[in-house]
């Protein structure tokens, strides 16, 4: 589904991130996990189409993305980690207003989204009314409004209580049984534990692991006694 | 689909009813307040005094009189510094080399005119740019003229009444001159009379307001480039982008639909100035001035002047759409054009280089588009004007679009 070769970038002369390659299979569930300043979040912009590497191949469905990327990015879903929404709108207003489908069309999705993330009694809300968990799961549910096949999320669940989280958890599970492929960064391991199939560590730009969620605490062992 | 664009944009740009009322009402009570307070103090002020050329050819001391009558009347006395030419060529030598700004010309017939009741007429030339100036005079002239010539009637039919009843010729020339003299002065006084008791009418206090109502309308035309900026410049932050905001060529609707919600917002700012020109004309028909209000002048003047700003501001967010700097950029800019353009201080007074460049800069025009489309409609000056916001109007446009083009593109 995704296949990331030898992707480098740097910033002001400094490499962010170094020759990285790593390859995701449909419908998996990736945790996007590093310290601060690792890279995570360039490469999550890479990874949303939202800037492209210096060097190196990003790759959806054996295609390069270079070659159509308005296409690429139509089946792109990002959820940012900042709430981006318009404050003046109502929730209903927001939801429509980010659709790609027809009014008709996109008035059910608001409702099926609505519904599965507990929105259904906010729809008639102006954003700027709304606390900040609310915004978060608006801001999900933007991400999720046009159907995308990949879904990227940056830190969705800070600030969200723990009873939302578990039912976003279940959803997003829902989804990757339908064959959408996500990748979730977060700063908590044991949070991305609870969904992620496996998780993709990586630090001073380079992958430290990637493999199943089930070996990341003994990777974490690892790395712990190795800084004593 | 684009139809949602424009909806929804509209809907967020007159999300703040506060706002959209307080931009919409600022500019009637400024000018009332303007009309009724600033003005009068401006237009006493020594600084607002002007030369104006008088060429006399009625030598008669009853025009000498009326002369001297009108100009050291309360509503001129302040203002004007006369000059005595004595050729009209000699006038338009000085007019031409900005000595004066208005020479006046009296005709040899003027007292014969009005004593035989036939049509008065006294000429009037300036420069164009003294709309103010020659508005002042011509009404001062015009309402002077028609209370000599109304009172014409009751001066003779009281002079036949008191010859027969013997009283000398002599007196009844003193009382003539005295009588008309009073007049003449009582109408002059009419705008101190008139605030005495406090009105606020725009009969008492309209000159000013006539020519600050394109100012006023214009200044706050410009300044909804305000909130119009920041809401550009917010939509363009980095978390909206992110999402794709711009992508796929959405940034063409949203750059469309964002330029008619701006011209939507300012249009309602403006569109004030209907109703007002409404009341100017009704004034016109009552008291028998000079307007001449162009009503499709006025909505293509208007029209432009919207979708100019709306431009400006989708131009200023988006090239200042880090941080909070729109808001500021817009403000200074607003300010800068309204004081280079004469909105606030009277252009006359201004250095010949800060005249010169505020001509060039829209604020001037829309100004003195919808000032001259409202109450002298001058169609050459006009259409210099309309062609100078054209021209502005397809800067700024085509500096927003591709402003925003930019911001759609990833790097």
């Amino acid at each position: 589904m995704i296949k990331i070769n030898k992707i480098s970038k740097s910033y002001e002369k400094q490499k962010i991130l170094n020759n990285l390659s790593f390859e995701i299979q449909k419908g998996e569930i990736i945790g996007l996990t590093g310290p601060n300043g690792a890279g995570k979040s360039t490469l999550l912009n890479i990874l949303a189409l939202l800037n492209m590497p210096d060097s190196g191949e990003y790759y959806i469905n054996e295609k390069y993305v270079g070659e159509n990327i308005d296409y690429f990015r139509s089946i792109v879903g990002y959820v940012p980690q900042e709430i981006a929404l318009f404050d003046e709108l109502t929730v209903l207003d927001n939801l429509l207003y980010w659709s790609k489908y027809s009014k008709k069309k996109a008035k059910l999705k608001a409702q099926e989204i609505g519904e599965r993330l507990d929105l259904y009694d906010l729809f008639h809300k102006k954003i700027k009314k709304l606390s900040g968990g609310m915004k978060r799961r608006i801001n999900l549910a933007v991400g999720l409004l046009n159907d995308p096949k990949i879904l990227i999320l940056d830190e969705p669940m800070v600030g969200i209580d723990e009873k939302h989280c578990k039912e976003i958890f279940f959803y997003l599970k829902e989804l990757s049984q339908q064959g959408i492929t996500q990748i979730i960064s977060g700063h908590y391991a044991e949070q991305l534990m609870h969904i992620a199939d496996r998780v993709l560590y990586i630090d001073e730009g380079e992958v430290q692991f990637f493999e199943n969620v089930l070996l990341y605490t003994e990777f974490l062992l690892k790395k712990a006694r190795s800084a004593q | 689909m684009r139809m949602k664009y424009i909806f929804y944009d509209l809907k967020r740009v007159f999300e703040s009813r506060a706002l959209v009322i307080i931009c919409i009402i600022s500019p009637i009570i400024i000018m009332i307040l303007f009309g009724s307070i600033v003005a009068p103090l401006l237009f006493t002020a020594k600084i607002t005094k002007f030369n104006v050329a008088i060429i006399n050819e009625d030598k008669s001391k009853e025009v000498a009189a009326f002369l001297n009558q009108m100009l050291n009347s309360k509503a001129l006395e302040d203002l004007v510094v006369p000059y005595s030419v004595n050729s009209l060529d000699e006038g338009i030598e000085l007019l031409e080399s900005n000595d004066v700004l208005i020479v006046i010309h009296i005709p040899n017939n003027l007292l014969d005119s009005i004593k035989s009741k036939k049509k008065t007429y006294v000429d009037l030339y300036s420069q164009n740019g003294h709309n103010l100036e020659i508005t002042l005079i011509k009404m001062t002239l015009n309402s002077s003229l028609s209370t000599v010539e109304k009172g014409q009637n009751l001066i003779e039919y009281s002079t036949k009444f008191f010859l027969n009843k013997g009283i000398s010729l002599e007196e009844l020339e003193s009382f003539v001159t005295h009588t008309t003299n009073l007049a003449i002065n009582e109408f002059m006084n009419r705008r101190a009379i008139l605030s005495q008791e406090g009105t606020i009418s725009p009969v008492g206090e309209y000159v000013p307001t006539e020519y600050y109502m394109g100012a006023i309308f214009t200044f706050f035309a410009v300044f909804a480039m305000i909130p119009l900026a920041a809401i550009t410049s917010r939509d363009l932050k980095k978390n909206v982008l992110q999402r794709g905001f711009l992508w796929n060529k959405r940034w063409i609707a949203y750059f469309f639909a964002r330029i008619f919600s701006g011209f939507i917002f300012i249009s309602m700012i403006i569109v004030l100035v209907y109703p007002s020109s409404i009341l100017s004309s009704l004034l016109n028909a009552t008291l028998k001035m000079d307007f001449s209000t162009n009503m499709p002048a006025l909505f293509f003047a208007t029209i432009l002047s919207a979708l100019c700003y709306s431009s400006m501001a989708l131009l200023i967010g988006s090239v200042f759409y880090k941080g909070d700097i729109s808001t500021w950029v817009a403000f200074y800019i607003a300010i800068f054009m309204a004081v280079i353009s004469g909105a606030i201080i009277p252009a006359v007074f201004m250095p010949d280089w800060v005249n010169l460049s505020g001509g060039l800069l829209p604020f001037r025009a829309s100004m003195r588009s919808i000032t001259n489309a409202l109450f002298l409609y001058d169609r050459n000056q006009y259409l210099i004007d309309i062609y100078k916001l054209i021209a502005w109007n397809i800067i700024f446009f085509a500096g927003a679009f591709f402003s925003m083009r930019k911001r759609g593109f990833a790097k």
